[in-house]
């Protein structure tokens, strides 16, 4: 076998062993690690295995994900979250999948903080997505919007996949920034959009709230109605004037969770306790992944996976859009299997000098990558945001439930995608600003 | 038959374009294809902690280490790189320290026990605090927060006054906007290949030390010794090659990214205030006296005096040797490193 | 559970509770990881913020550390649990004795997978542990004791798989589910 052959060979074994439930990150690693051998040699294998994970577990930017987790998991336990959520049942009663199109809102005034992706959905899976399965909200629904708009984390800047692109590709990371902010705004506009118009044809994703609390509900329901909002404006907030970084930000928000659970005197050893051992119990689900994930690139990129596809699918053209289709097929391909960050190392020295070839601005270039690679962190069947959500919700949601909701919030990137390839001017105009 | 060779550095990087691109494809063309590297960039087959013993394991046949992340195994090379401010000029750090690798066996055995042949070193061109406001007095510098690249920057950090703080290099741009930290010290170039210009409007012109650790290119022992003299002598070629095109395009790319910060960009370059000059140059003063007890404390050495010597011997050495030559001239320089190292190291017995 | 089936073997009843103590152990160890790094973190933003003097060797100390402890000292009661994400999408189509082959084979597999890692992190370990393995930071730390934490708890991740996979060749009724697999040895609680 050729070592290409070898490379798709992996995947449809790796497609193989998740069909028979053997656990995502022992299908991703066993497949890697034989994979390796076989393209290389045991030794080298061996040596893979060796490297990676303790070295890609000791990093301190990771250490946003446990810490916003367990936020999530505190705030979520002393019940934070309620006061919030039952008055915006009164606001958002009218509006169809009203908490839905909230938590949308949410996820981007999280991401304009937090420069992840996975940092932003673990920061939201616990509060937005059990208050909304109580509402009776489709399980997809509620899992599929946090997943989906938690992506946002990557476009609306600060954005650490932005970053590596600027020093890959050599473009400003300034502009860059500037550039995503508009499309990471229309990108939540489309999942709104999206949303109301579902709910509105099959109203039973999300069923109308308009059975009004009582006014002691509504009266208990105010006084705790600013703890939600004091967490994540303290979060945003202290990031926001440079009191913590990003990555400090999720500790400094477990800690203020604790307190507020202190202030309404629902917090408890026990609930602690619970949190910490749930948050433990998800990082870990996630992060075994990862290092299974991390391992695959490694493979994929020993067989020559990705240059194959980039060879066979990108015709030398001179038009702009036929590449950046082409490009998007590519990516989108890749990303199915591959994680955002490795198929950007793993692709990128292969489409930049196609791109400077044909004269596509940068910037541009760059915000339609990030936007692929983050549909990528929600197709599956690796899909790591999806993952984030499963594991915050253990076993009150399947796997399959949250792909399948994610779908719409597909189609909703796909027409995202469409604009921005067509109207250039969605990226560039803030950048020409400068 | 196709090798690999590995860098975490992007593509577009100095230390990536000449050293690893563009020397895959000299290696191949002067080989006929025997000797074909495919490069991989940006840590996408080896963690960048685990870069040399990759190499060791045979995951990449070629590859760069940056030496400092492992101090406990090459602690003799983190001691000589310890000597950053010595001198601060490419060319004269790049070879010093691939020198001095080659001509004392305490250094070679280190390379040798970490199961890797030592091909060869580099250097960054001089780090400069680049900071989102002015400083120009020893005032200005104590108490500010900087984003520190090492153990020798924390040092002058606190012997500044100033503080050092705990930021991943991929939130640095992030911190230098929000405020988070005052300064970064980077390379002049990363004012543009990392943005840092868009951030930090104020380069404090007082160069601050080369990093120089590890090396540009080590060899799998297994890929080395199934090389033939020809191919090992064609290596030598192309490395001397390389280090000699790389500091010439990296003078030239980081003159041309200085000028740009200037006129397009507002980057005021200050002038640092005699206190400052005076309390940098006490520090260095002070710095390389306390490093033999450093060696003995953290590293273990005790013979640290003789590494020490033996590199300001090499800069010594390299400085004369390159004052009358043109630092554009890649052939001329290539020529000067193949004859005072590589020619004296034996492609029929080095590293086997 | 049943009470009607067969009581597990002895031996297997001995070995599931001795595996569940020490998976609930290595929870309490990932716990206070996951405390400490909290606390580490708000206390040098705070250090930094209120007294501009961060602590050294924070970033070294919660990556090296915290990050591996509270990341890998649950994996054996990841096992334990069935909360590894999986896809369930076909295996929920097949019959409770495809459900069991399938379920006896992952289990394996996840076991083989894991005994290389634990063997390989193990090898790391003692070479980490002869070189004194240490990160240079603001702070220079020795970080090669947190190696230990990789081979111990995927070592305990094998036993569990193992555990599970005799269990369902020991119960051929049970239609395995993603619960405790040791809930039922005579133990009352759970660590979660
Ligand atoms: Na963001
Ligand atoms: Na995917």
């Amino acid at each position: 076998m050729s070592n290409v052959e070898i490379g798709f060979a992996g995947l449809a074994v790796l497609l193989l062993l998740l069909a028979v439930r053997v656990p995502i990150a022992v299908a991703l690693g066993s497949v890697s690690f034989v994979g390796i051998a076989m393209l290389t040699s045991w030794r080298a294998a061996w040596g893979v295995l060796s490297a990676v994970p303790f070295n890609f577990l000791g990093d301190w930017s990771l250490s946003a994900i446990p810490m916003f987790l367990l936020m999530g998991f505190v705030a979520s336990r002393a019940g934070l979250t309620d006061g919030l959520y039952k008055a915006m049942r009164v606001v958002f009663g009218p509006v169809p999948g009203g908490l839905a199109v909230s938590s949308v809102g949410a996820c981007a005034l999280f991401a304009a903080a937090s420069g992840s992706s996975v940092a932003t959905s673990a920061a939201m899976a616990r509060i937005a997505v059990p208050e909304m399965l109580r509402y009776r909200y489709d399980p997809g629904l509620a899992c599929g919007v946090i997943a989906s708009a938690g992506t946002l984390g990557s476009l609306i800047p600060p954005s650490i996949l932005l970053v590596i692109y600027g020093i890959f590709a050599q473009a400003s990371i300034g502009e860059l920034f500037m550039a995503g902010f508009l499309p990471g705004l229309l990108s939540a506009l489309m999942f709104a959009g999206m949303i109301v118009v579902r709910v509105k044809l099959r109203p039973s994703l999300a069923p109308p709230l308009d059975e009004r609390p009582s006014r002691e509900e509504m009266f208990a329901a105010l006084s705790e109605l600013w703890m939600l909002p004091v967490l994540v404006l303290g979060v945003l907030g202290g990031i926001f004037v440079g009191l913590f970084t990003p990555t400090e930000a999720g500790a400094v928000g477990a800690v203020l969770a604790v307190l507020l659970a202190m202030i309404r005197g629902t917090a408890s050893w026990e609930g602690l306790r619970q949190a910490i051992v749930e948050t433990a119990i998800s990082s870990t689900a996630i992060f075994v992944i990862a290092i299974g994930a991390v391992l695959f690139m490694r493979f994929m990129a020993f067989s020559g996976v990705p240059d194959h596809l980039s060879a066979a699918m990108l015709s030398v053209t001179d038009s702009q859009i036929l590449i950046l289709l082409q490009v998007a097929l590519v990516y989108l391909l890749l990303g199915m299997f591959i994680d955002s960050i490795g198929i950007m190392l793993l692709t990128l020295p292969i489409m930049l000098p196609l791109v400077g070839g044909a004269d596509i601005d940068l910037v541009w270039f760059g915000i339609i990558v990030i936007k692929l690679l983050e549909i990528g962190l929600v197709t599956p069947p690796v899909g790591l945001n999806v993952y984030v959500i499963k594991s915050a919700l253990g076993s009150e949601v399947s796997l399959t439930a949250i792909f399948r909701g994610v779908m719409w919030f597909i189609v909703a990137d796909l027409i995202t995608l469409g604009l921005l390839i067509l109207f250039p001017q969605i990226s560039l105009y803030l950048p020409s600003l400068m | 038959e196709e090798y690999a060779a590995n860098i975490f550095f992007g593509p577009e990087l100095t230390l990536t374009k000449y050293a690893y691109t563009e020397f895959a494809k000299r290696v191949a063309d002067a080989t006929n294809g025997a000797v074909s590297f495919k490069v991989y960039t940006g840590g996408v087959l080896i963690p960048p902690r685990a870069s040399m013993e990759g190499i060791a394991d045979g995951i990449a046949q070629v590859g760069y280490h940056a030496g400092t992340y492992t101090p406990d195994k090459i602690p003799r090379h983190n001691l000589i790189s310890e000597l950053s401010f010595v001198s601060t000029d490419y060319f004269v750090t790049a070879l010093a320290s691939t020198e001095i690798s080659f001509v004392m066996p305490e250094l070679e055995a280190e390379w040798k026990a970490n199961g890797v042949v030592y091909g060869g070193g580099y250097s960054t061109l001089p780090y400069v605090l680049q900071c989102n406001t002015k400083l120009e007095t020893l005032a200005d510098v104590k108490g500010k927060r900087l984003r520190m690249p090492g153990a020798i920057w924390d040092r002058w950090a606190t012997a500044m006054g100033a503080v050092s703080v705990n930021v991943p290099s991929s939130e640095i741009y992030t911190g230098l906007d929000r405020g988070t930290i005052d300064c970064g010290v980077n390379p002049a170039e990363g004012l543009k290949s990392r943005s840092f210009w868009d951030v930090a409007n104020h380069v404090l012109d007082l160069p601050l030390g080369v990093y120089y650790s590890g090396f540009h290119w080590a060899y799998n022992p297994d890929f080395w010794g199934s090389l033939s003299v020809e191919q090992r002598k064609t290596l030598y070629e192309q490395m001397a090659w390389a280090i000699a095109k790389t500091g010439v395009e990296y003078t030239r790319e980081t003159e041309a990214v200085i000028a740009q910060a200037k006129a397009e960009k507002g980057v005021t370059f200050v002038q640092p205030a005699p206190d400052l000059l005076a309390a940098h140059a006490a520090f260095v003063e002070q710095d390389s006296k306390a490093l033999v007890e450093l060696a003995k404390t953290k590293y273990g050495i005790d013979d640290a005096q003789k590494y020490i010597d033996k590199y300001m011997e090499l800069v010594a050495k390299w400085e004369g040797l390159l004052k009358n030559v043109d630092k554009t001239d890649v052939d001329a320089i290539k020529a000067l490193v193949m004859s005072e190292i590589y020619d004296k190291v034996d492609p029929a017995t080095y590293g086997l | 559970m049943t009470t009607s089936q067969k009581a597990l073997p002895r031996p297997f009843r001995a070995a599931t509770r001795l595996v569940r103590r020490a998976t609930d152990l290595s929870m309490v160890f990932a716990g206070i990881a996951l405390v400490l790094m909290t606390v580490h973190v708000v206390a040098d933003v705070t250090a930094r913020v209120v007294f501009n003097s961060p602590i050294p060797g924070t970033l070294e100390i919660v990556a090296f550390y915290y990050m591996v402890a509270a990341i890998v000292f649950p994996a054996g009661y990841l096992e334990r649990r069935d909360e590894h994400i999986t896809v369930e999408l076909f295996y929920m189509r097949l019959s409770p004795f495809g459900q069991r082959i399938c379920y006896a084979f992952s289990g394996l597999l996840t076991a083989v997978f894991f005994s290389i890692f634990a063997y390989q992190s193990w090898l790391d370990a003692l070479k980490a542990t002869r070189t004194r393995e240490m990160v240079m930071g603001a702070a220079q730390i020795e970080i090669w004791p947190a190696r230990y934490v990789l081979p111990i708890s995927f070592a305990l991740l094998v036993l569990v798989a193992v555990l599970n996979v005799v269990r369902v060749v020991l119960r051929p009724h049970e239609t395995p589910t993603n619960k405790d697999t040791t809930a039922d040895v005579g133990e009352e609680r759970t660590a979660g």
